[in-house]
């Protein structure tokens, strides 16, 4: 199994070289350049070139990717173009934020998920199964903004039950020690702005749930369906054993190989952003970094982005292959 | 039956007393939520972008002096008082003694150069390669600026410059704390200090801004004590924090709420209506056909029905334009609205005089956010009416800039609002070589002349004289047909109830500072 | 079968108990929650093909006088910011979403499959290759990739399926990947290879027909990614030309009315819940159908 994880993880520099490549002549072909987005409060043409050479915008492509190359190989994430931030500042911004809320919302469809799926699963075609899936393909048919906003429109501006946005009430005082709220309150015992960040993480972990909750459903209830009809569960129960035993320990097992591909292709989604619900929950995460920086033409936020991105990306699909081994031990052979 | 009546009209005169004394004292005390649409990354003045950090920078900063937006003027900052040589080159201005930096740095003539040469300093620690916003303050023009005592600095161009003092109370004319530009190096915007009538209690990085009032500011302790500036990219997102009572004040809600806004008496907001400081208009890119016809450019012009467009996509927040100054601008001339009046009837007649086939194909390129693709929409309705055929471009905002820059666009929709009260930051954009490329008229016979006169623009000192080449400049980018005007748009200011003192002239140039503003709760 | 629990609903498709009814009740007893399901989207479908000849007005027609009616009878659905009919525009909104959404979902699950299938069955360095290669499509932002494609192809429906679809392929491939490497572990596989079985054959045979239940269920479930994908690519500005009567569009144009005008957003909004609600129905049939367990009991 190590020998494994190295000759996939050997891949990594392969995989984040070609996507920072690929970004790098992208983001130049479009239109638009970071002295573009700014000129409209900067209309001098000196100073533009004097900008230019600083940022070495007046070099040929072949030079200034050489030199990007350069920077990156020796670990240079360099400066914002449109705020002057260091990289590695912004980063520590916006990476625990897109962590927590991906993590919370991936634990919450995933579980909900199962559960419904499972219940779909074993009440097929009657009332409860139709009704479950209703719930749950209902949550995942409606476009994502959508979802979002009326969440917002419902549960914040209606019902008042949570804040319609933002992170943590700004008007408490917290520290900032890992930037993940749920470990620097608890390390400083800041009830009181743990209780705030939770109640601002509950709507919008919720938005993206109710999305993945209606995939997780559907395809743990396919995935049951296809296990209570194999051989050995249908041995099992032959055996004596009850439904609900059959379901949960030998049907399950197996279903939850593609229900694992899919939340593990999803958490890696989500952990490079999911701009939209960041946007209408003001959720400082790295989906609205990137799409600023795109928009803005900032080229080194994006690079940066789109790395932290690449690496969430490999990282979760090697964590899936691995889960794959624990839960299936007949893919060790192969 | 008379005792209830009587009763009620005290209650009522009751009432009307206390808020009548209500309304002339401003109490002390609060919390200020803004929402704005972007915070930016850093507050680093050399750097700065997005209105939500621009609210903060102009909260917690100041300048040697300050705009007045009313009249036009400059009016005493950290400089109590400034004196100009009788050539117009020499600027000496006096600091106000005894004031301090949020971080209790004195505030001294020493330390107002270091700041304002800070982008010219590359030895400074301070100092970050590509500080892009400096270079508005025209340094390029500047002999030198030095500390004559602690508290005198001089300034000396080397051309005169009608404009330098204003240029002042731009952002990045706004002083850092020497000790910040120190302690923090390069990450000096993470961590501002500066002598404004707030000073930053937390700052979230394109998040959110907590300020808190600076006892120590020169004019008095402000009466918030404490304002909330928080980037809401999606405008729905911020019309339903404002609906929750999470915001008391922005600029950036749909125009689509103003009118229920503005006709519910029984909710808790309030609509202000800014200066018309921001005007809208259209280049007509001249190097693209059929824009290089003059009399296509025209009937451009008379097609276009303002007034539907101001009620229609503005809520009726617009008033009619007449050039590309303002009518608070030094030089505004109405008469440009004749030659913009609605005339469908014209406008036939001159694209038949052009003798192109229509319907005439032409594409017009906006922005896909706040009003504009809903303007474009109305734009192109009034265009088809007579005889074009209209193609809508929405692209994103770096696609947009990119395009109208590189001068691939026919049409474009932009807007250019006073950013600091005086007719040249408006005039600049007609000057071919400064127009930040969103005109593009440079083909034509008169760009040279117009290029001068815009030059003269600021070379011309004396108010009365500069006020005749504003009105010619005017004329003439009308005779030339380089642009239509939209209107003069008064951005609505979304408030809550409680909230009074808002400045609605400043706030509605983008340039909102809170120091006047206050709770009435 | 008659000996089963019920609960997984194999009892009402024993042969003793078909005892001829009503061919509604028969339909529904095959086809369960995909019927409704069908029927809606025929509906919808048959809606948005005769749309030019049932919309009342034409739905690029501009009358300011008349913006931000609410529903009536004359406006069904309200009009709009400018005045256009907003029913007209729904029903002549659904061709644009419901072919962009489609289209790309073909297009990403052929070359999914495609990518897919040689990766798991073959596996070894060829699989290496290919999954990293779908690591790097998946890294690579879908915004930039939506902007590169609109701003050098144009806006455009054919542009919005180019965007979304591409973006999609990775997920077709790695589930269809890991379906084969599931089915490859399977004793009539092992069996038809270990007989010499070529391998287009076992792939035709074997493969395919096996993998297509789960691959399809997710199918229908990733239509609501694709049009939720093209719908926010419209939020952003990147989506089919302005004017263009299209759900998706009208959403995030109306988003900001929702407190003021909520008739613009929620009319197209409906209909494109409904209808993807639909295609999940049928999706989730099929996979009943296609189940080979389920096929051999009622077969």
């Amino acid at each position: 199994m190590l020998a494994w994880l190295i000759r996939r993880l050997i891949w990594l520099p392969f995989v984040l070289w070609t996507v920072t490549t690929l970004t790098f002549f992208a983001l130049r072909l479009v239109p638009g350049n970071p002295i573009q987005s700014i000129s409209n409060q900067m209309v001098d043409p000196v100073a533009i070139a004097r900008i230019e050479a600083e940022w070495d915008l007046d070099k040929p492509l072949h030079l200034q990717y050489l030199y990007f190359m350069r920077a990156m190989l020796s670990g240079d994430t360099g400066i914002s173009m449109s705020s002057g931030t260091p990289i590695n500042r912004l980063m520590f911004e916006r990476v625990p934020p897109t962590i927590e809320l991906a993590l919370v919302a991936m634990v919450f469809s995933t579980v909900a998920g199962i559960v419904i799926g499972v219940m779909a699963a074993v009440t097929r075609r009657r009332l409860i199964d139709n009704a479950l899936r209703l719930l749950a393909i209902t949550g995942m048919s409606m476009p994502w903004f959508w979802v979002a906003i009326m969440l917002v429109i419902v549960f914040a501006v209606r019902l008042r039950l949570a804040p319609t946005s933002g992170r943590i009430d700004p008007r408490l005082s917290y520290e900032v020690i890992t930037n993940f709220m749920l470990i620097d309150h608890l390390l400083t015992g800041n009830r009181q702005a743990l209780l705030s960040f939770l109640h601002h993480l509950i709507l919008p972990s919720l938005a993206i749930g109710i999305t993945s909750t209606g995939f997780v459903t559907r395809l743990t209830r396919a995935a049951m369906l296809e296990e209570l009809h194999s051989p050995y569960v249908r041995t099992a129960r032959g055996k004596g054993l009850t439904e609900r035993r059959v379901a949960l320990r030998h049907a399950l097992r197996n279903a939850i190989l593609p229900v694992i591909t899919l939340q593990g292709l999803q958490f890696g989604a989500l952990l490079g952003g999911a701009v939209i619900t960041e946007a209408v929950f003001a959720w400082p995460g790295l989906g609205r970094l990137l799409l600023e920086g795109i928009l803005s033409r900032d080229y080194s936020v994006v690079q940066a982005a789109v790395i932290v991105v690449a690496l969430a990306y490999v990282l979760m699909n090697t964590l899936v292959d691995l889960l794959y081994f624990v839960v299936d031990p007949r893919l060790n052979q192969s | 039956m008379l005792r209830k009546m009587l009763s009620l009209t005290l209650v009522l005169l009751l009432i009307l007393v206390s808020g009548s004394v209500s309304a002339q004292e401003p109490r002390q005390g609060g919390t200020l939520v803004v929402a704005a649409e972007i915070m930016g990354d850093s507050l680093d003045i050399g750097f700065w972008h997005g209105f939500g950090g621009l609210h903060v920078i102009d909260s917690i900063g100041e300048g040697l002096v300050q705009a007045d937006f009313e009249t036009g003027a400059a009016k005493p900052g950290l400089a109590e008082s400034w004196t100009i040589s009788d050539d117009g080159l020499v600027y000496t201005f006096n600091i106000r003694p005894d004031m301090v930096f949020h971080d209790g740095e004195p505030v001294t003539a020493q330390a107002v150069v270091r700041s304002m040469l800070r982008p010219v300093s590359t030895d400074d620690p301070s100092y970050i390669e590509g500080m892009y916003m400096y270079f508005n303050q025209g340094f390029d023009n500047w002999e030198s600026l030095e500390a004559l005592d602690d508290l005198t600095v001089q300034l000396t161009l080397k051309q005169p410059n009608a404009t330098q003092l204003l240029v002042f109370t731009r952002p990045d004319g706004y002083i850092i704390s020497p000790k910040a530009m120190d302690e923090y190096g390069q990450e000096v915007g993470l961590n501002m200090s500066m002598a404004g009538p707030y000073r930053v209690e937390r700052f979230v990085p394109g998040q959110e801004a907590v300020l808190a009032a600076n006892e120590d500011y020169w004019a008095g302790r402000p009466w918030l004590d404490q304002i909330i500036i928080r980037a809401w990219p999606d405008e729905a997102s911020i019309l339903a924090a404002l609906e929750a009572g999470e915001v008391d004040l922005t600029l950036y809600a749909p125009f689509t709420s103003v009118d229920r806004i503005t006709a519910d008496e029984g909710d808790d907001l309030r609509i202000e209506v800014g200066a018309p400081l921001v005007n809208l208009f259209m280049p007509l890119n001249v190097t693209q056909a059929p824009l290089d016809n003059v009399l296509v450019r025209r009937a451009v012009n008379h097609a276009i029905d303002r007034d539907a467009i101001i009620e229609g996509g503005l809520s009726g927040l617009a008033q009619h334009p007449a050039s590309i100054l303002g009518p608070n601008d030094l030089g505004f001339d109405p008469a440009g609205m004749e030659t913009s009046r609605y005339d469908p009837d014209l406008a036939r007649e001159l694209l038949a005089e052009s003798g192109l086939e229509t319907p005439i194909p032409v594409t017009v390129t906006f922005e896909n956010n706040r009003f504009w693709p809903l303007l474009a929409e109305l734009v192109a309705v009034d265009l088809e009416a007579v005889g074009f055929d209209v193609t809508l471009d929405r692209l994103d905002t770096g696609s947009f800039l990119g395009k109208v820059n590189e001068g691939l666009a026919q049409i474009s929709m932009t807007q250019r609002s006073t950013f600091l009260p005086d007719p040249h930051d408006k005039a600049i954009i007609l000057n071919t070589v400064y127009g930040g490329g969103q005109t593009h008229h440079a083909g034509l016979e008169s760009a040279a002349y117009l290029n001068e006169l815009v030059d003269n623009g600021i070379a011309v000192v004396d108010p009365a004289a500069r006020a005749e080449v504003y009105q010619e400049i005017q004329a003439l980018a009308l005779d030339m047909m380089i642009m239509a005007y939209l209107g003069y748009l008064q951005p609505p200011i979304f408030v809550r109830e409680h909230v009074q003192g808002v400045d609605t002239q400043g706030t509605a140039a983008g340039r909102a500072n809170f120091r006047n503003v206050w709770l009435d709760q | 079968m008659a000996t089963t629990t019920g609960g997984d609903g194999s009892e009402v498709l024993s042969p003793h108990i078909q005892t001829r009814p009503h061919l509604l009740l028969r339909l529904w007893q095959t086809w369960d929650i995909a019927l409704p399901g069908a029927i809606f989207f025929a509906f919808i479908l048959l809606a948005s093909l005769l749309a030019s000849t049932i919309a009342p007005r034409d739905p690029g027609q501009r009358d300011i006088k008349n913006r931000l009616k609410a529903p009536s009878i004359e406006y069904p659905f309200g009009t709009d910011e400018i005045g256009r009919d907003v029913f007209s525009r729904v029903l002549h909104g659904g061709r644009s979403v419901l072919g962009t959404g489609f289209l790309a979902l073909a297009l990403s699950f052929v070359f999914g499959l495609a990518i897919g299938i040689p990766g798991g069955y073959w596996g070894g360095r060829l699989d290496v290759v290919l999954m990293r290669c779908m690591d790097i499509m998946l890294s690579f932002p879908s915004i930039l990739l939506a902007i590169l494609v609109v701003t050098t192809l144009g806006t455009g429906p054919g542009n919005v399926i180019i965007a979304v679809g591409v973006a999609q392929v990775p997920v077709f491939a790695r589930l269809a990947r890991s379906v084969v490497l599931l089915l490859m572990s399977q004793e009539y596989v092992v069996a038809a290879r270990a007989l010499g079985a070529k391998d287009p054959a076992i792939v035709q045979r074997h493969i395919l027909p096996n993998m297509l239940p789960p691959v399809l269920v997710h199918a229908s479930a990733m239509l609501a990614v694709t049009i939720s994908s093209a719908t926010a690519l419209n939020f952003l500005g990147l989506g089919v030309e302005t004017g263009t009567p299209d759900w998706g569009m009208m959403i995030a144009d109306g988003q900001s009315l929702l407190f003021d005008a909520a008739h613009v957003p929620f009319f197209p909004g409906l209909c494109l819940t409904l209808t993807v609600l639909s295609v999940n129905f049928i999706g989730d049939g099929l996979r009943d159908r296609l189940d080979p367990y389920m096929r051999n009991q009622s077969g």
